[in-house]
């Protein structure tokens, strides 16, 4: 695949104008240009992030520093990370983290992506009472159906247990929504296609459609990584034993420890050491957004 | 050749069954898991429910209630606020973002990678460094002076600038959010398309606007209803740096924040249970609304 | 047959031999609930192994709670059926467990004591300071911490604006006011870098536990906790919402915006802080703060010398638990409460028993004499139903007038009728 931008400009370019010097300068002013605004784009957005990241070379007392210290003046080098280690068990907590993530990312990516086609592109019985239902219970305030879905997951038997964890949050609305949405994009022709064919409906699914869905699994994949990975308020009520806690419960030991101001510098030093995975995970699926990937077979 | 199918009414409609298949597993999931937790939540919204005791059966007493509750009508036109100041402008950027993002030039794949950090903490976090970002001398003011020439700013205390900062913040927070989503769908547009109209004389923005948008429609769509799904149950931001979790004067006391205030603070389950059955009407209401009007034509 | 009676008594009897002895072999388990206090967490686990070495029919499950989502956690458990047997709780919410029927009675003689008044006599000041946990003369709980707040001085700070601590510290809100002036810094654009006092403005429970004691210092008092009933539109109030209000916007020294009290006294920005408590001591040194304590100013014309309002952490004990269980769960927090000399030193919690007060290793420390003062002079907050609902509903009466300019006079007519019909809801059924 090669690296054209502008092909149609290229073409239009090349019929115009004969030289390829004029065409070559204005690539560099677009690149130039495009460059310069995502910069300061990124530099905005990315700057408490920063600030978060340099908190955690900070000693405690600068965090709060006002006027604010956006270089460490007392850099601690990895001392605050020492610390996070020593007063918590950090690899623990990591462990669980990436434990419940991966299997909610696996799960719920696969399910919705076969609801949401499920959704676009049959139609039988029952099926916008299923998919408002579905919905709803992404509209309703988890704090009113904590409650009630502590004393069922506690009815199976599974309160203080991985199961009891993971298994609430293995299926995602959201995603089945998303999914429903780019399923739609799919031509039906490719379908009837391979029906023609002799494929069974799951064959389709499978052979087809899901790899074309492969950008909606991809960004699915970073969100539900992400909402399992910062989820705090139903691992914290759900376990008590601390060898089940996620990093999120992990970090308050730092931020609401008992009788005492949090220290906030330890604090950031977990959650800078917490959003590395995410970050991996951003920066792997990334070839998944390259133009390009699309629909084989397509004629215009 | 000639092909031969089956197209009897029967073989179509057997077909279909295969859909009610591939949708079963998550329904029955949603079925074991939040049908009991949200029947449980309509009924104590029926009931007096302080969490020490069982709930006792009220009727529509706590409705009835609500309807007189200073503090539940301020709710609602806080939410409106913040559903309105976090929609739409984030619909609009998180757009613009992917398409500058979806142009190649170089370095944009460690742009992209920074520009997604601010939604990689978990909101906790974000919340506490904005909270020192925004510290009345602190870093926004310092500069935004040579503007507004002023020592001090109270960005989170001020009764009319502090749900301001609450609606910049998530919006910094959910503008890369919904620009990876933007993106999948970008990317899911044939790049022949974009070319033919290109050549037929159509410039970018035209292109654009012809083309790809249209194109996006069920991304677009998405991004709407789920975008206004979370600004309704806007509660993290605010518990966690508003002062005094909702202040001041209430003017952060969103519908969601009300839910855990009466629930878990006040020992008012019953009441709390009550306000999200009426936040999730309005949702439903909404959401409905949106996509019906943007429904679906099967192509 | 009469041997088949008697080989089937026989086999009976070794049945019920046998299942009586397994089962007074089977443990009694409670389940203790505490908040995340790093410090006193690995004495608590050390105390636990002793105690459960010293009775090998108890057993023990220990969990720690973030401090934050301590109501919520507790709350979602109790409604479910599986809270804890013996909780740490704190006073604010002792009013709201007591009125649902959620304490059970202290059982004096599984905690060590000979009865309840052995238990009173136990402690220094038994009377004021137990009284957190007394309901009807009944006693429901077992002190784990007391506190009271004393002013705390960052010395370095006062003598670098030529002020002495030790001489200088003001007896009075309106000295006060002078000297946080001579203490407070501003930078060339007039914002405030150094404060020399502040209140703590960022969480409502503090009206009840620092604004409500200033009232009554004043001879006031906002909540009637027997009766139910609030007094808020009257000139006690108005003083010291007054008061709050020109430190916020006449003078200027301070306010809800800037950094909280105790955060801004641990990074040497805030001068004086009066709301820490002895456990702050520890977090102070940590800080590298060199400091002093300081009783609480009154004002000039108070009919009462008050401090601020006492508040304390008790183990209680869930009633629905069985009554072994509930036994075992009082020998538990029995046993957890006799070494105060070590929760004071590692962990900075005081646990006032008379006999550690009147030892050595009390008397020679310089600040606990202080704070003990304090706590002797003030009562309790009020203990309430509702307790949180009241404090939200002050906190929106302060921020109205301080932070929405709202006239004072009309606030607090309408702050008197908002909380009247808290109270009113709030009251339990008689």
């Amino acid at each position: 695949m090669t690296d054209q931008t502008y092909p149609a400009l290229a073409t239009a370019n090349r019929n115009t104008s004969p030289t390829n010097a004029s065409v070559k300068t204005q690539r560099l002013a677009n690149q130039i240009m495009l460059f310069a605004i995502a910069l300061v784009v990124t530099i905005v957005f990315a700057f408490p992030i920063y600030f978060m990241v340099s908190s955690s070379f900070k000693a405690e007392n600068e965090v709060l520093a006002s006027p604010v210290h956006i270089i460490p003046e007392d850099f601690q080098g990895i001392a605050q990370f020492q610390k996070a280690f020593e007063t918590v068990p950090l690899g623990r907590y990591f462990f669980n983290s990436f434990l419940t993530a991966g299997i909610d990312v696996v799960v719920t990516v696969f399910f919705s992506a076969l609801a949401g086609f499920g959704f676009a592109k049959y139609d039988f019985r029952g099926r916008r009472i299923f998919f408002f239902f579905i919905l709803t219970t992404m509209t309703i305030p988890f704090q009113v159906l904590l409650v009630p879905l502590f004393i069922e997951v506690r009815s199976f038997g599974w309160d203080d247990s991985y199961a009891g964890l993971i298994v609430p949050g293995i299926m995602n609305a959201f995603g089945v929504f998303m999914m429903r949405q780019f399923a739609y994009g799919i031509p039906d022709e490719l379908m009837d296609a391979a029906r023609i064919d002799g494929a069974s409906e799951f064959r389709i699914f499978w052979r087809i459609v899901f790899p074309l869905l492969a950008p909606a699994s991809a960004s699915l994949s970073i969100i539900i990584f992400l909402w399992s990975w910062n989820n705090f308020l139903w691992p914290l009520i759900v376990i008590k034993n601390q060898d089940l806690a996620p990093i999120q419960v992990g970090i308050t030991a730092f931020t609401q420890a008992h009788s005492a101001e949090p220290q906030w510098a330890v604090a950031m030093a977990v959650s800078t050491l917490a959003t590395l995975p995410v970050a991996f995970l951003f920066i792997f699926f990334q070839r998944y957004f390259i133009e390009g990937m699309t629909m084989g077979g397509v004629k215009g | 050749m000639a092909v031969r199918t089956v197209k009897g009414s029967s073989y179509i409609a057997r077909r279909q069954y295969w859909g009610l298949a591939f949708v079963l597993p998550t329904v029955i999931f949603f079925a074991i898991f939040f049908l009991f937790p949200i029947l449980s939540g309509i009924y104590y919204s029926f009931t007096d429910f302080t969490l020490l005791k069982p709930p006792v059966f009220v009727g529509l007493q706590n409705y009835q209630d609500l309807l007189k509750d200073r503090l539940f009508l301020k709710s609602i036109s806080v939410t409106l606020g913040f559903v309105a100041g976090t929609t739409i402008p984030a619909w609009i950027l998180s757009l613009a973002a992917a398409v500058l993002f979806f142009q190649k030039f170089k370095g944009r794949e460690i742009l992209k990678v920074f520009f997604f950090a601010p939604v990689l903490p978990s909101l906790i976090v974000v919340a506490i460094v904005w909270k020192i970002l925004l510290h009345p001398s602190g870093v926004l003011t310092t500069v935004l002076r040579p503007l507004t020439g002023a020592g001090e700013i109270n960005w989170l205390d001020n009764p009319a600038l502090s749900p301001i900062s609450m609606i910049i913040i998530t919006n910094w927070t959910i503008i890369p959010f919904y620009m990876l989503i933007w993106l999948a769908g970008l990317t899911g547009i044939p790049t022949d398309l974009r070319e033919a109209a290109l050549v037929d004389g159509a410039n970018r923005l035209q292109s654009f606007l012809r083309v790809e948008l249209p194109l996006l429609r069920p991304t677009a769509v998405f991004i709407a209803a789920i975008s206004t799904i979370n600004a309704f149950q806007g509660f993290t931001l605010q518990y966690a740096i508003s002062p005094g979790k909702g202040g001041p004067i209430d003017v952060n006391t969103t519908m969601s924040l009300l839910v855990w205030k009466y629930g878990f603070q006040f020992y008012r389950m019953g009441d709390a249970s009550a306000v999200s059955m009426v936040l999730f009407a309005m949702i439903m209401i909404v959401i409905a609304v949106q996509l019906w009007l943007t429904r679906q034509n099967q192509y | 047959m009469t041997k088949r009676f008697g080989i089937l008594t026989v086999m009976i009897a070794l049945l019920a031999i046998v299942t009586s002895a397994v089962s007074a072999q089977d443990p009694v388990v409670v389940k203790l609930w505490m908040h995340n206090h790093p410090p006193r967490v690995p004495l608590d686990e050390a105390q636990i192994a002793k105690f459960e070495e010293e009775n090998p029919g108890i057993k023990v499950e220990f969990t720690v709670v973030p401090d934050q989502e301590w109501d919520t956690t507790l709350g979602t458990a109790l409604a479910s059926g599986s809270g804890p047997d013996l909780f740490n709780q704190a006073t604010f919410a002792i009013g709201q467990f007591y009125s649902q029927g959620v304490l059970a009675p202290l059982n004096p003689t599984a905690a060590g004591y000979a009865d309840q008044a052995a238990v009173y006599d136990a402690y220094e000041a038994g009377d004021a300071l137990l009284a957190g946990a007394t309901f009807a003369d009944t006693l429901y709980g077992l002190p784990t911490e007391l506190s009271a707040y004393a002013c705390y001085t960052n010395d370095a700070l006062w003598e670098a604006a030529g002020l002495d601590p030790a001489t200088d510290f003001p007896t009075t809100w309106e000295e006060l006011k002078d000297v946080a002036e001579k203490l407070t810094v501003r930078d060339d654009a007039g914002a405030l870098t150094q404060r020399g006092f502040d209140f703590k403005w960022d969480a409502s429970i503090f009206m009840l536990l620092i604004f409500n004691p200033m009232v009554q210092q004043l001879g006031g008092q906002m909540i009637d906790e027997v009766n139910y009933t609030a007094n808020i539109n009257t000139p006690e109030v108005k003083q010291v919402l007054g008061y709050w209000n020109d430190w916020a916007n006449t003078w200027k020294l301070g306010g809800a915006q800037y950094t909280s009290s105790r955060a801004a006294f641990l990074a040497g920005e805030l001068a004086t802080d009066c709301d820490g408590g002895n456990w702050f001591a520890p977090q102070a040194e940590e800080a590298g703060i060199e400091y002093s304590i300081h009783p609480i100013p009154v004002w000039e014309n108070a009919t009462n010398d008050n401090g601020f309002a006492n508040y304390a952490y008790f183990f209680m004990v869930n009633s629905a638990a069985s009554p072994e269980v509930q036994e075992a769960s009082w020998k538990l927090a029995g046993y957890l409460t006799d070494n105060p000399a070590e929760y004071l030193d590692v962990a900075g919690l005081f646990q006032a028993k008379a006999d550690f007060v009147a030892s050595e290793a009390f008397t020679s420390n310089t600040i606990m004499p202080v704070f003990l003062d304090e706590l002797a002079a003030s009562t309790y907050h009020p203990r309430i139903n509702g307790f949180f609902e009241v404090a939200d509903a002050l906190m929106r009466m302060r921020d109205r007038v301080v932070v929405g300019g709202e006239d004072i006079d009309t606030v607090l007519t309408e702050a008197q009728d908002e909380v009247t019909a808290i109270l009113e809801a709030s009251k339990p059924a008689q």
